[in-house]
């Protein structure tokens, strides 16, 4: 019997340190063998780690009479929605929920596109250049042209259908954890934001992100460009927002944390924290009063005289900073994608070359005074056309007077009397002239697309090539680029670097002032003062006079250049381009102006188009200013001479 | 030999022999324990208190953790309102705005020219 007991007993005992065995196995496998398989678990459930946004820095214009700067470029926040698939219960019935919402929005976004379309003048541009399809970087991925319900003849049914299995063939993929509902560029209205609320579908995911705001809409909407998409990177397009994109954008911050029960991140635990930059902030030259002065005076024309497009530029020639900048058609930045043809929103004033015609004469006479070869009062005999190895020169008019100063071919846009002047420089002496003047490359001005013109070597210029040179054909330039070397008659011969960012401030603070830049004394303060004259006396006594403002002293040159055709390769006889460059008051010049009106209807003339509009601008930017007249404009005044 | 003279030492002989610890004297052993009860007791003490600390510092991560959503909400709200003042004063919406007021563009603008240093100024 006691042998019986301690035998159940042993039994026991050894049962009891098997099962501790097992337990102490099971307990080594656990905390030993799969100890780096719980910890990453562990980890997983409390570790959490995440890139921080910066905040893109913001975009200042100023107003130049109160010293105030505005934001014409900032952030705000708005509402993306995408779906999480692997969430949903019941894909068919989310597909069949927002796919009407869906096609309402879409409608809304039409109906804004077009308005914009409109407000922006871009319907005339369509016209002129028919090419419907917008950037197709910024689709959805594998998007395809689906039916809009503004623009396709399907009945709304049958598009709300079409829509509801687009989606549901998102949808029905269970382990799917994203599928986009919108474009990338694409933010919720107050509409569907409310209805997705009120909704609150399964797997359905709202969130707020920081979006780009352009508070002025479409003023100066081409020196400011616009924040796209590069695949899903938000990234700066044209204008500032191109140039500065790395400065602006910011450096991207880091938090890694463990977080607790709540989710709440733990102070004592170890965490990495690295603050995000955020971008820096910049005011630029522009005022925005002027700004406004251009851009309206700018809409009238190209309206008013039919131009394809048409560009205004107005500077301080004594600093180089740029202080309007206006094309129109233009676009909003606020719905950037809301645009007939990409091209509208290229910048023309810095990526478009153009012979600039008569609006280059002061430049090459400025250089032949220069040089002494001639003065004002250098006369030459216009008898008629003259002949340049095969080509006839002629005026622009027909008209021939016969002894003519220097002041008087300006004064009339003489070609033949230029032809004088270009035979009497030669191609060397022309060529330096023009490249000391910053003809033929870039400015270096801050925004993004700045065209490199080219001017061919003097050795390669044929006698008609001197000769078309010096009445501005048969060599191109940029528009920022023909008022910069007007504006070194305007200076005192002095050309300066055009800029068009007035100051960077950083986040941390630090503010970087962005003075003028002399680039280099190109002609003598005498020369410029005699071609400044002679300018006025273009606009006082010549075929600029309807830019005139009484009591005023103006400088200006009217142009009209035949445009190239591509196809031919020959000068078009319908396409022209019409300018006028000017400055003033002299002999103080507070600012200068570029005008420039693509393919204006009819036969018409710089002298009956630009010209008007350089009054127009000149009065509003001379009031403005405060600057009083130079005379008495009720009081008859003596004809004005050449000093 | 027995002593002559009356003694008054209680003689060891006779008399029950008492340790320190019985007469009531700390020995070893005793100082040794009670120290280690007083470091037990002190690292208890100094335990709680650190672990007091802790909490307390956890607690007031989450109280920052707060206060940082607070001042987060806060930047939005004045970002927001920021914005809002932008488009009020924007051009587009002041023309829209004065476009009700009725006013009346400048013609003609004079200038005054002050002669024998005499002016009328307004100051503010």
């Amino acid at each position: 019997m006691a042998s019986k007991v301690h035998v159940r007993t042993q039994i026991l005992i050894a049962g009891g340190f098997i099962l501790l065995a097992i337990l102490i196995g099971r307990l080594a496998d656990l905390q030993l063998l799969q100890h780096a398989h719980f910890m990453d678990i562990a980890e997983a459930q409390r570790k959490r780690a995440a890139d921080l946004q910066p905040h893109r820095g913001t975009i200042y214009v100023r107003d130049g009479k109160g010293g105030d700067i505005f934001p014409v470029a900032s952030n705000k926040s708005g509402w993306i929605v995408y779906a999480v698939p692997r969430n949903m219960k019941d894909p068919r019935s989310v597909a069949d929920t927002l796919a009407p919402a869906l096609v309402q929005f879409r409608e809304r976004q039409d109906q804004r596109k077009r308005d914009i379309i409109q407000q922006t003048g871009q319907n005339d541009f369509l016209s002129l250049h028919p090419s419907p399809s917008p950037e197709p970087s910024e689709s959805l991925p594998g998007e395809q042209a689906g039916p809009s319900p503004s623009s396709s003849p399907e009945p709304v049914d049958q598009i709300i259908a079409s829509i509801a299995e687009d989606l549901f063939n998102k949808f029905d993929q269970k382990q799917d954890p994203y599928e986009p509902i919108l474009r990338p560029y694409e933010i919720l209205d107050d509409d569907l934001l409310h209805f997705l609320q009120e909704k609150n579908l399964a797997g359905i995911v709202l969130e707020q992100q920081e979006v780009r705001a352009y508070p002025e809409g479409s003023l100066f909407a081409h020196g400011v460009g616009y924040v796209g998409f590069d695949g899903t990177a938000r990234t700066g397009r044209y204008g500032i927002e191109g140039y500065f994109d790395d400065i602006l954008k910011g450096d991207l911050g880091f938090l890694s944390g463990e977080r607790g029960g709540t989710g709440k991140i733990i102070g004592v635990a170890a965490n990495e924290f690295r603050p995000a930059q955020d971008g820096t902030d910049i005011v630029l030259t522009i005022d925005r009063v002027v700004q406004a002065f251009a851009e309206q005076e700018l809409k009238t024309g190209v309206e008013k005289y039919g131009a394809d497009r048409g560009s205004i530029v107005v500077m301080n020639p004594k600093t180089g900073a740029v202080v309007a900048m206006a094309t129109f058609p233009t676009f909003d930045p606020n719905t950037y994608y809301a645009v007939r043809d990409a091209k509208v929103q290229t910048n023309p004033i810095v990526s478009d070359s153009f012979e600039p015609g008569s609006i280059l004469k002061p430049v090459i006479m400025a250089g032949a005074i220069n040089d002494s070869l001639a003065t004002p009062d250098t006369t030459f005999v216009d008898n008629g056309p003259v002949r340049v190895g095969k080509y006839t020169i002629n005026t622009f008019d027909g008209k021939h007077y016969g002894v003519q100063t220097m002041t008087n071919t300006l004064e009339q846009s003489n070609n033949i009397g230029m032809v004088w002047v270009a035979q009497k420089m030669g191609s060397e002496r022309m060529y330096d002239y023009l490249r000391r003047f910053g003809i033929g490359e870039r400015t270096g001005i801050e925004l993004d697309g700045e065209t490199q013109t080219n001017l061919t070597e003097p050795q390669r210029w044929s006698d008609a090539q001197q000769a078309t040179t010096a009445f501005g054909q048969g060599m191109v330039v940029t528009p920022i680029q023909a008022l910069n070397a007007i504006d070194v008659i305007a200076n005192n011969g002095m050309l300066m670097q055009p800029h068009i960012v007035s100051s960077l401030r950083s986040s941390s603070g630090d503010v970087q002032e962005i003075a003028p830049t002399t680039v280099r004394q190109v002609i003598t303060q005498d020369t410029a003062s005699k071609v400044s004259a002679m300018m006025v006396s273009v606009i006082e006594n010549g075929v600029a006079r309807s830019a005139r403002v009484p009591g005023y002293y103006l400088a200006g040159k009217t142009g009209t250049a035949q445009v190239a055709d591509p196809e031919t390769g020959k000068y078009s006889t319908s396409n022209k381009i019409i300018t006028f460059a000017g400055f003033g008051p002299v002999p103080d010049p507070q600012f200068s102006i570029l005008i420039k009106l693509d393919n204006p209807y009819g036969l018409s003339f710089a002298s009956g188009t630009a010209a008007p509009m350089f009054r127009n601008l000149a009065e509003k930017l001379l009031t403005y200013y405060q600057v009083p007249p130079s005379y008495d404009a009720s009081a008859v005044q003596p004809k004005f001479q050449v000093p | 030999m027995k002593p002559t003279r009356q003694q008054f030492v209680t003689p060891r002989a006779g008399r029950s022999y008492r340790t320190a610890s019985q007469r009531g004297a700390i020995d070893r052993g005793t100082a040794t324990a009670m120290f280690g009860i007083v470091a037990v007791v002190l690292i208890g003490m100094f335990s709680f208190f650190y672990l007091q600390q802790v909490v307390h510092t956890a607690s007031q991560g989450a109280d920052v953790s707060q206060l940082e959503a607070q001042i987060s909400s806060l930047k939005e709200q004045q970002k927001t309102i920021e914005l809002d003042g932008a488009r009020l004063r924007s051009l587009q919406t002041i023309q829209e705005q004065t476009g009700s007021m009725n006013l009346v563009p400048t013609d003609s603008v004079s200038y005054l020219a002050p002669t024998d240093g005499r002016v009328a100024v307004l100051t503010k």
